[in-house]
């Protein structure tokens, strides 16, 4: 039984929120919108090609399109197990984050 | 129409495992372009490259360091090993079946052969073959390859330029010998490159015969 780690997290979560959208750039740039955080495409694919490894996300690619030089896109969706990964890391913060709001306003 | 940098291109298709991401990268490309100009966006081109090839190379590495080590060592065994034999052999081959020296001086032909077979052709055969056995990691196994040679073989040179010079020293030569000291450079630019060169060969060729299948 394994946790996602936090960038881990964050591409899981992109892929859930894009559903059959998902794939390099669209990734990128909703992790951006949402954390502000400015990844590189290689961080992305480093990190949906290990979650492909585990089991968590699979891949298909896509017609190729003329504005990407007539490259196809590799879309990603979450699998049944990712999914598990997702919930277990979602209740071991939530388990961890309980009753720490009133710590944080008397920090 | 606004183009990515080419040579950043090529790079990034050099270590990427498949096209997706060129694609991405173009795809996002044409839209930092127009939101920002062509300056903006042939920069933002370079640092993302940048990063994503740092990424990919590390996570190469990440799946596999022993065997990427073990293959860069065998590389660099193989290059100090079986290059001087393969320098001889040749030359002994031309030197058998022409009259080599009635067109050519002898240390001319042995320079020649230095830098053809020692510095060019027998590295290039070592970066295809190190390629070959790293497959999908065939330019971080040899460009892993060519720091060490560059590092190692740097560090040599710069040693033996600034050793202090003695009664006993045995490296007199290379404070007095210009023309040994540009050879050692020369191997040290004409190597590597050989060696990338037997790499990029090798990734190009597998993508192509990927397509082909």
């Amino acid at each position: 039984m394994s946790y996602l780690g936090e960038f881990e997290h964050l591409v899981m979560l992109a892929l859930v929120r894009l559903n059959d959208n998902a794939y390099g750039v669209s990734v990128r740039q909703e992790i951006e919108a949402r954390t502000g955080r400015d990844v590189s495409i290689g961080a992305i694919y480093a990190t949906l090609d290990r979650l492909e490894t585990k089991g968590y996300v699979k891949s298909r690619f896509g017609d190729p399109t003329p504005e990407r030089g007539g490259r196809s896109k590799r879309f990603f969706r979450v699998t049944a197990r990712g999914v598990e990964a997702i919930n277990r890391t979602h209740d071991a913060i939530q388990s961890m984050a309980q009753g720490l709001d009133r710590i944080r306003s008397l920090a | 129409m606004t183009s990515p940098p080419r040579f950043a291109l090529w790079l990034i298709g050099l270590f990427s495992p498949d096209e997706a991401i060129p694609g991405d990268l173009l795809e996002e490309f044409s839209t930092v372009a127009s939101n920002n100009g062509t300056r903006h966006a042939r920069r933002w081109f370079w640092r993302q490259s940048g990063r994503t090839i740092a990424h990919l190379a590390w996570s190469q590495f990440r799946l596999a360091p022993w065997s990427t080590l073990a293959t860069v060592l065998a590389g660099y065994l193989f290059v100090w090993l079986c290059v001087p034999p393969a320098i001889v052999k040749s030359a002994g081959v031309l030197l058998g079946r022409y009259p080599v020296y009635e067109y050519v001086s002898a240390p001319a032909f042995w320079w020649i052969c230095d830098v053809l077979v020692g510095e060019v052709i027998a590295p290039m055969l070592v970066g295809l073959l190190v390629a070959r056995l790293s497959k999908n990691r065939e330019m971080l196994v040899t460009s892993l390859l060519v720091g060490a040679i560059v590092v190692v073989g740097g560090t040599t040179l710069l040693s033996f330029l600034w050793w202090p010079l003695g009664p006993h020293s045995t490296v007199l030569f290379w404070h007095t010998d210009h023309v040994v000291v540009l050879d050692v450079l020369i191997g040290l630019m004409l190597m590597p490159s050989a060696i990338l060169m037997g790499g990029i060969v090798s990734r190009k060729g597998g993508r192509r015969r990927l397509s082909i299948a």
